[in-house]
């Protein structure tokens, strides 16, 4: 779904040159939940820069489904961002005189739908994101779990291919962050959805399906966490997995 | 996990089930709890049941089961449940050991020659860090959307589970940054970086 050919990225020149990616290839098949884990500096928000055409490689190709970036005119880059990805950001990006409902329904409107037609979308996954009953609360009046369950309904309202997270819970405590990566992880199975998610937070990751790192720009592991454990594991034991109530 | 705290974490289980228990509840509850992180094999359980027996801890009843071998259930006796109380009242002794593992120990004898080497042993370490807490986070889950997260000490290990693995991948983090600038090369590895299945 989504392809990294020998892209390189060079910013400025000269004693400021920094190369941001070094000769990288990258496949992500489509449904794939991928984590990019590397230290700051590494390239990875560079990656989701690249793949949403908000910048150019500086030599490389990058293919979204089988289309090559690179032969996109402006206009077919923003259809595209509006229509195949969504995007989720570490500090929402919400817009705070609107309500959950008009901020998740916002890029269906955007691109011309009714608002009925917006409606039915937007009910459907702020039910998805357990957040039908603060349909009418603002922003502001919400915590911080609640806000980015909000632009995860956002993220998804357009059926997107493609989601692009930028650390989506750095700014969240470990039980809203587990609650958070739960939500994504069964919204973009739910949706068919191929997930890259940039996070330093190796919980976080470990809610994908693989875990990509980046150091100076280079691919240095990539690893599969794709294992799952299921109940049938347990099975035969009576009340296999009723773990133990201590006092 | 010393002897010591395998058997009153046995007996800890035992006490938790009023109708007693038998071995292979007992496996699956110690690994429900602490299966990503420790492991118990049937003979070192069967080892501590014995010794909590002859203890006199707890005491087992042959169940006989029509069509398959019989099993002993467990169930605590009043010492045995005085023996918990009085353990879970004592103050901890437990000293942390950091230099146990076994990649800590090989650090300090491997020399700036094997640096590309001890880049591949960190990263290897890492990834299976990774996969272990993979697999910890998915369990969480099945147990959460079972809805069996209602315990709260439950959810207080999986946190303790979350900030340990936490604390190693950083610094394995900081090992890799150490080493690498010792080298100056980023992707001084001896491999490539291909995908890395368990």
């Amino acid at each position: 779904m989504i392809r990294f050919t020998n892209v390189t990225k060079i910013f400025g020149e000269g004693p400021t040159q920094v190369d941001a990616l070094r000769d990288l290839s990258l496949d992500v098949p489509a449904r794939q939940f991928c984590a990019i884990m590397g230290p700051s500096g590494s390239g990875k928000s560079t990656v989701l820069h690249l793949v949403a055409a908000l910048t150019k490689p500086t030599t490389g190709e990058i293919y979204l489904g089988d289309r090559p970036l690179s032969r996109m005119t402006e206009r077919d880059a923003a259809l595209m961002r509006r229509r195949e990805i969504g995007f989720i950001f570490q500090f929402f990006h919400l817009i705070h005189y609107l309500d959950a409902e008009e901020n998740v329904a916002l890029p269906l409107l955007l691109d011309g739908h009714s608002f009925g037609a917006a409606r039915e979308r937007t009910e459907r996954v702020l039910t998805l994101v357990d957040l039908i009953h603060r349909r009418h609360h603002k922003p502001t009046e919400l915590s911080g779990g609640e806000m980015q369950r909000m632009a995860i309904a956002r993220a998804l309202v357009t059926s997107p291919r493609v989601i692009l997270a930028d650390e989506p819970t750095g700014n969240l405590d470990s039980t809203a962050t587990h609650a958070i990566m739960r939500l994504l992880r069964r919204g973009s199975e739910e949706l068919d959805v191929t997930v890259l998610m940039v996070t330093h937070d190796p919980v976080c990751a470990s809610y994908g399906d693989r875990v990509v790192r980046l150091v100076d720009g280079r691919i240095v592991e990539d690893i599969d966490v794709s294992e799952r454990p299921t109940l049938e594991e347990d099975e035969g034991a009576e009340g296999a997995v009723k773990l133990p109530r201590m006092r | 996990m010393s002897t010591d705290v395998v058997q009153y974490t046995v007996l800890g289980l035992i006490s938790a089930r009023t109708q007693g228990a038998h071995g292979y509840q007992l496996k699956t509850e110690f690994d429900a709890l602490y299966g990503e992180f420790w492991s118990l094999n049937y003979g070192q359980l069967y080892r501590t049941l014995d010794r909590l027996e002859r203890a006199g801890f707890i005491e087992g009843t042959e169940q006989f089961q029509s069509g398959r071998p019989s099993r002993k259930v467990y169930r605590i006796t009043a010492s045995g449940r005085q023996s918990l109380d009085d353990w879970l009242l004592l103050p901890p002794t437990y000293e942390p050991r950091p230099l146990r593992d076994d990649l800590s120990v090989k650090l300090l004898f491997l020399t700036d020659a094997k640096q590309t080497e001890t880049l591949d042993l960190v990263r290897d370490q890492r990834a299976i860090y990774l996969q272990r807490l993979a697999r910890l986070t998915k369990r969480r889950s099945v147990l959460e959307e079972a809805g069996h997260d209602d315990s709260f000490v439950t959810r207080l290990l999986l946190v303790q589970a979350d900030m340990r693995v936490r604390a190693d991948l950083a610094w394995l983090d900081l090992v890799e940054a150490e080493l690498l600038q010792r080298t100056g090369k980023p992707d001084a590895s001896s491999r490539p970086a291909s995908p890395r299945a368990r």
